[in-house]
Formats: structure tokens, sequence, C-alpha cells
């Protein structure tokens, strides 16, 4: 099996491009299967010192390009040479302690419009290329790559801490059907043992249907929850999907007269301590603060919130806060 | 014989209120503009040489004479999804979607803009520039570049344009108003989530930013419907109401579904005169027009600050009331006093009730009671304190073989129960004619202003060429009427219609 080669046309830039499917290529560069063990993984370019790629016709669509994202793997630092036409940059790449990692690069602005790309290895370490990608900005980022051993509340009461299980399928083609009924239908029922009990660890693994699905901790870096980026980040399944979350918040006091607000893409069901608290029925759209829980207690110690947000085609998300009985939010507790 | 008359009107009626269950049934009946305006994600309406235009998803478009009237015949080349179009020096730019988004469907969204020295297709003029990308989405990130809206500046003279879907965010990038390309260097800006078909306007040091929300494309059951956040930034934050951020999903309603039809988006307005104004969007489903997604052009009110879709305005029989005073408008015709005794319950003068007699309803006095001594030619009006009496009850009936404008067909005003009509004089005055004869004189167009008064005004003035769009039922004084240029800023030029009861 030989790699595809470039093919015709003309390359989004912004987009992944995969230089295994080379121009051309030279200085001892070669390419080779990201694992010899499974081909479905594709190709990498390998860059030795010396070593180039060209990619002809690529194009960052954009007067103001100035990102450029290499996913790579070194085990020291280097640096590569980007030639687009005339225009040429020095990436300043680190050791990526010889892990792969999307490493993003500030350059003067890119030319617009249609280019050959070339990328040489001009510095003294190997380096293994993915993609490259020529963007106006580094790519969105949803969740902190590093979690705090404790989370809090964001200034605004969001919390943004949760265990996340992976999408369960529920194929729904559109969102007009998540009427109140269908919801309590579907929410209520069991997907897995324990649904409405454990307290799950990151990596642990339940069974719905005959497939493990894993749960995954994660923390958003913005005040909401964005599961679509969830799924595409982990390559899960994006649409026709049933989400399971659950969070535990330690509170040092009992405080009366809570509200759980929360909004979210479509429908969900939120329970606190076991309790429903909230159903968001029919096609929605997440907005901050969309609907209220009757007033509750929030217990002194630890709190379980529960929540299931469900999607046909839409880009889930949820966002959720407790607001105290004058409507701010709550904030004097900590978050596991 | 008078109640004859009625009788035969109320059968006619009957007939009207028969046909409102067709497409093509007359106005009373459709609350949306008439003939055949089917067109989905409308473009914000544009004027050239006396015709009005909007474009639409998939390549056409619709053109109106008179603004109310309205049949296919636009012609946009690109296809795609969702175009704009704004008049910038004697040329338009279109600017459209050249893919079709959709949840399901591809993001790789592209919009494209485009020159025209005219709308017309018949003219020679008509010649589109070749399109040039200003924006596209790559498919991964959280925006789909279609939908379009845009602005012109009219503090700065730079152009702005919103775009995107529930894909992500709502983005603003800049364009070069000389050129239609995006400004060299401009980073594009998110400004709003959970929105569709968003779009762009500015009114006293506040920019809103108009989204659509709901569900699309679901016929009568679509919730599609309009919502907006200020600022007094182009590039934000917007905020709704409550507080909240665009970009938290704030938005503060403006249209949603009313008047039998359904999913109101892709908002466009329309500034008419000072003080009068339109949006335009379409209603997913028209429940009057067998569901169909049609055209809809409605009053644009603003209260505090925020705009409101007002109401279109409906025939029946009203007490036509003064801004200037609250007097209401009036033939001139002897006051007949009502012969019923003053009644007292136990002080004063008067006939005696006692404690224990039940109240009694007072009949109104009616047409009959009263007309014997009218005119019977042509009569003069004022305005006077409202009675609730025979010649202060006027009936506003929708002519629609006249044509319109754009909120309306236009209407004849008669005494209620009568044919008297009223009219626009020559001299600039008002009169009523014995008989409503269907002369231009003796129809008026009915727009009500951002306040939530109306203007009324005579669709011509005799001896004047061309329609009317100047002159005003005016008070000139607190008693009497006239015509008068309309001017927003003197309560001499608005009117309420009040019902009469």
């Amino acid at each position: 099996m030989k790699p595809t080669l470039r093919g015709v046309g003309i390359s989004d830039a912004r987009k992944p491009v995969q230089i295994d499917r080379y121009s051309n290529i030279g200085g001892k560069a070669y390419i080779e299967y990201h694992d010899t063990l499974n081909y479905f993984q594709g190709w990498k370019t390998v860059l030795p010192k010396g070593g180039w790629v060209s990619y002809n016709k690529v194009d960052p669509k954009s007067q103001s390009a100035q990102n450029v994202c290499l996913k790579v793997k070194t085990k020291a630092a280097t640096i590569l040479k980007l030639e687009l036409g005339k225009y040429v940059a020095n990436l300043n790449i680190p050791s990526t302690a010889g892990k792969w990692k999307e490493v993003n690069v500030t350059v003067k602005t890119m030319p617009s419009g249609v280019s050959d790309l070339k990328l040489t290895n001009i510095g003294a370490a190997q380096a293994e290329v993915d993609w490259i990608s020529l963007t106006e900005s580094p790519r969105e980022e949803y969740f902190l790559s590093t979690l705090p051993a404790v989370s809090k509340p964001d200034d605004n009461g969001f919390i943004r801490r949760w265990m996340i299980l992976e999408p369960i399928n529920k194929p729904n083609r559109g969102n007009t059907v998540f009427t109140d009924s269908y919801l309590r239908e579907h929410f209520n029922k069991e997907y897995f043992a324990g649904q409405q009990t454990i307290l799950p660890k990151d990596g642990d693994k339940v069974t719905v249907d005959g497939k493990s699905l894993t749960w995954h901790e994660l923390e958003a870096n913005r005040y909401n929850v964005k599961l679509f980026r969830f799924a595409t980040k982990n390559e899960l399944q994006e649409y026709g999907v049933l989400y399971w979350g659950v969070t535990t918040i330690d509170c040092p006091q009992e405080i009366k007269n809570v509200r759980l607000a929360a909004g979210s893409n479509s429908a969900s069901m939120w329970w606190v301590n076991g309790q429903e608290t909230l159903l968001l029925s029919g096609d929605r759209r997440m907005v901050m603060d969309d609907g209220m829980s009757d007033r509750f207690t929030l217990k002194k110690g630890k709190n379980i919130i529960r929540c299931a947000v469900i999607n046909g085609p839409g880009m889930s998300d949820f966002c959720v806060r407790l607001l105290d009985e004058k409507g701010n939010p709550v904030k004097n507790y900590t978050i596991k | 014989m008078k109640k004859i008359i009625l009788a035969i009107s109320v059968f006619f009626l009957g007939i009207i209120s028969f046909f409102q269950n067709t497409p093509f049934g007359g106005w009373g009946a459709s609350y949306a503009q008439i003939g055949q305006p089917w067109i989905h994600d409308p473009s914000t309406l544009a004027e050239c040489e006396g015709k009005w235009y909007t474009f639409g998803t998939g390549g056409g478009g619709l053109i109106s004479d008179d603004g109310w009237s309205w049949h296919s015949g636009a012609e946009r080349p690109g296809g795609g999804a969702a175009p704009d179009v704004i008049k910038i020096g004697d040329r338009y730019l279109i600017i459209y979607g050249a893919t079709g988004g959709g949840l399901g469907g591809g993001h790789n969204g592209r919009i494209l803009t485009m020159w025209n020295k005219t709308l017309d297709p018949k003219s020679p003029d008509f010649k589109f520039t070749e399109a040039v990308e200003v924006a596209s989405s790559d498919g991964m990130e959280d925006n789909d570049a279609i939908d379009p809206g845009v602005l012109l500046d009219p503090t700065t003279g730079r152009m702005w344009l919103s775009y995107g879907t529930y894909f992500g965010n709502i983005r603003m990038i800049e364009l070069d108003p000389k050129t239609g390309y995006r400004v060299k260097g401009n980073k594009a800006k998110d400004v709003a989530i959970d929105c569709e078909a968003s779009d762009l306007i500015y009114k006293d040091g506040y920019y809103y930013l108009l989204g659509t929300h709901g569900t699309c494309c679901d016929g009568v059951n679509s919730t599609y419907n309009i919502v907006c956040g200020r600022s007094k930034k182009v590039l934000g934050p917007y905020i709704d109401n409550v507080g909240r951020d665009m970009l938290a999903g704030g938005g503060k309603m403006v249209i949603n579904a009313k008047e039998n039809a359904v999913g109101a988006g892709h908002f466009g307005r329309t500034v008419i005169d000072e003080g009068v104004e339109v949006l335009s969007f379409h209603w997913e489903a028209d429940f009057n027009m067998s569901g169909r997604s049609t055209l809809a052009i409605r009053p644009l009110l603003w209260k505090n600050g925020w705009p409101v879709g007002g109401d279109q305005f409906k025939e029946g029989t009203y007490e036509i009331e003064s801004e200037r005073r609250g007097y209401s408008l009036e033939l001139v015709v002897d006051f007949v006093r009502m012969n019923v005794p003053r009644a007292r319950g136990g002080f004063g003068f008067g006939r005696n009730n006692g404690p224990e007699e039940p109240n009694k309803v007072i009949p109104n006095q009616t047409l009959d009671e009263v007309n014997a001594g009218w005119p019977e030619g042509d009569s003069r009006v004022r305005i006077g304190d409202y009675m609730f009496r025979p010649h202060q009850r006027w009936t506003v009936t929708a002519v629609p073989e006249a044509g319109g404008y754009l909120s309306n067909p236009y209407f004849k005003i008669t005494i209620a129960g009568t044919d008297r009509a009223l009219a626009a004089t020559a001299d600039l005055e008002v009169k009523t004619v014995a008989k409503y004869s269907g002369a231009d004189e003796q129809l008026w167009r009915i727009e009500q202003l951002t306040d939530g008064t109306f203007r009324i005004m005579p669709k011509v003035i005799p001896g004047k060429s061309g329609v009317n769009t100047t002159y005003c039922l005016y008070s000139a004084g607190d008693s009497t009427p006239t015509l008068e240029k309309y001017d927003f800023k003197s309560d001499n030029s608005k009117w309420n219609f009040k019902d009469f009861k």
C-alpha cells in the first residue's frame, strides 16, 4: 500500500493539511505509517535535519493568517522553515518529549490566496509531522488540558468541572420530538447500572447496549460545557446522542432557597441529590439561565448534581449554576 | 333602506371572510403581503427605480410595484442561501452565502459579494460584477459562513457584516463600502450564539444585533422568532433587556408568531420616513396562505429603546383621535342631545333613582336618530370632544383593488353605517363626500409610527400629480384638521385609532 499523493485542487490550509500526501520530498525526509500495527492511523512525515517536503496549492483563505499549527513529535527542540512562495518564516518547535502534540506558532501575516508550501527542518533535531494548518488564530480550545485537584465555580457561579460519559447512541433526525413525555420516558430509562447512584472516576467504564463507554473527567475553559466539542475532540458520535454528566459539590454550610439555573442544547433533565429538579424540553438552544428549578436546600457537605442532555442534529452543550434567593450566584463551595 | 344596505354589506363581508381560506383571498383575510409573496430567508427590502425588491434562498426574489402586492421575478445568480442587499451610492451590493448550511450538512460556508447598477432584470444596466469571497468557514470551527446581514454605519461610514448559524458563533467582519471586499487585515469577531439569520441596525446611539432563534423549516410547527441585543459599540458586547450577553444566548423578543402565522425569521429594517419604519421577514408558515413561507412586512415600533414588531392595522370602526389634544375627528353637524334624564343616586338634581333600582344600560345614540339633518352633499370635518356619537364613528375598510404601500392596502374612511367618505381637497383641506366613489383622494394610507401613533395620508392630492407621500391629516388647531407636511416631531401629524365601544 502506497500513500495517496497530492491529488488535484487547492487545499483549505485552515484545516489540517496532510503533508504526507506531498508534491515533492527530499533531504532524506520520508513518510511512514503512524503505527505499523494499525495502518488506519494513516501516515506521518519524518523530517531529519535538512529534510524537506513540499505541498503545492494551499490557501489560508484569510488576509490576516498569523498562526501556524503543527501536529508534531520531537525529542528535542528544532526549527522548521516554512515557505509559502517567497514568504519565509522560521518556526521554533519545542521538544514534545516524544509525544504527539499540537504546537501553535505565531508568525508575520502569511500571504493570502494560493501558495506552494514547503517545510524544511533547519534545526538540529528530527521532527515528525502529522499535519500543518495556517489560521488567523490558534484553534479554539474548549477544555483545560490540566485539571486542578479541586475546582470552584467561576466568577458567575457556573460549574465547569464534570464527569461526562461518552455519548450514548440515540438517533433522532430532528429535535422537535423532545416533548415532556418523550423526555420523561427516555431520561428515566436505565441505560447502565447505577445510573442515578454511581460516582464514577475518570476512565471508569459502563456498558450500554453491549457497548463499553468511558467516563471522562473534564473542566470547561468557559462558562458552558461544549459536549459537541468533547465528542469531536475524542472522535465520538456528534449527533443523535444522549449524554450523562455528574459532579459533586462540597458546601461548607447549608443554604436554603437555592435554585439550579440551566440552559442546554437540546433538551435536558437535572437531578440534585437524586431528586429531579428541572426539565428543559423541546428543540432548544443553550441560553444562560434559561430554566430554573424550584427552590431547594443545598445540604452542608456533599451534594450530587446529575444531568442528561439529549440531541439530534445540534451542537450539544450546557451551562449550569446555582442562584441564591436574591438571584445572585452561589460560589462558596468546591467541586470535585 | 339604510338597514338593507347594512345587510348587504354584512353579506359581502361574509363573502370576504369565506375567501380568507384561499391563498388569493382579499385583504381583511391575508395578514401578509398579497399577490404571490412566496419566499424563504428574504433579504432586507431594497428600492430601485420606484420598485421594491427582496432576494431569497435559492437564487430568485420578489418584486413589487407598490410594496403591498408581490410577485416573483427578481434575479440573483450564485444560488446558495439567505442573501442581503444594500444600496451604496448608485449601486447595489448583494451579499449571499454560497452554501446551504443546515446542521446535518457540511459547514464549509462561503460568503460572497457582488455589485449591480440596478435590480431590475429588464434594465440594460442589469449586470452583476464577479462575486468575491469575503468570509468563509473551514467546516471545523464554531461558525458556518452563511446568512449575512449588513450595516452601513451612519456614524462612521464603515460597513459591517454579521453572519453565521446555530453551528457555533455569529461573527462580525468589516467590508469596504467602496469595493465590497473584506477590509484588509480585518479579523472576525464573535458576537452571539444561538442565532441564525442575523442582521445589524443602528438607532439613536445604539447598535442592535438581530438574530433568529427557534426551529426553522418545520412548516406550521416552526418556532422561529426574532430577538435582539444592543450595544453602544458596533463590535459588542450585545446585551439584552435583562443584562445577558448574546454570547450567552441572550435576546429580547422582537417578533414571534401572531395573526395566524408562525415562524418569523430573517429580519430586515426599512426606514420609510422619520418615525416611519417597517420590519420585513418571512413567516415560515402563513395559515391564511396554505401554510406557505411568505414575505411579511409590519410596522417597527420602538419602546424604551427596543425594537418591537407591531401588528398589522386592521379594518374596523374606530374613534380617530388626535395625538395633539385627544379630541376626535368628526363630521361638522349639529350635536344632537340624547334625551335621557340625568340620573341621581340620592344626591344633586335630576331624576331620583331609588337605591334599590337596578342599573340599566343606556343604548348608544344611533345614526337614524341623528342623520335627518345631516348635509346631502360634501361637508367639512372638524375635531371635537369624543362622545362616541354617530358623527364620530369612522369605519376603515381596505380597498384592495386600489393597491397599497409597504405595510397595508389603501383604505377608505367612512362615517359608520354610511357611504360618506373622508377626502382630500385640492386646497390641502379635508372634507367628506356624500358617497364614496373610489376616487384616489378618497383613499388613505395608514401607517403606524415608531411611537405607536399613526399617520394618515391621502393617496393623492387633487391637482397634484403622483402618489402623495408628503401631506398627512394634521391638527392645524385642537379643533381643526387640515393637510400639512408630515413631521414626526409634531404631535399635530399623529393620530390614534381607538376601538369604538
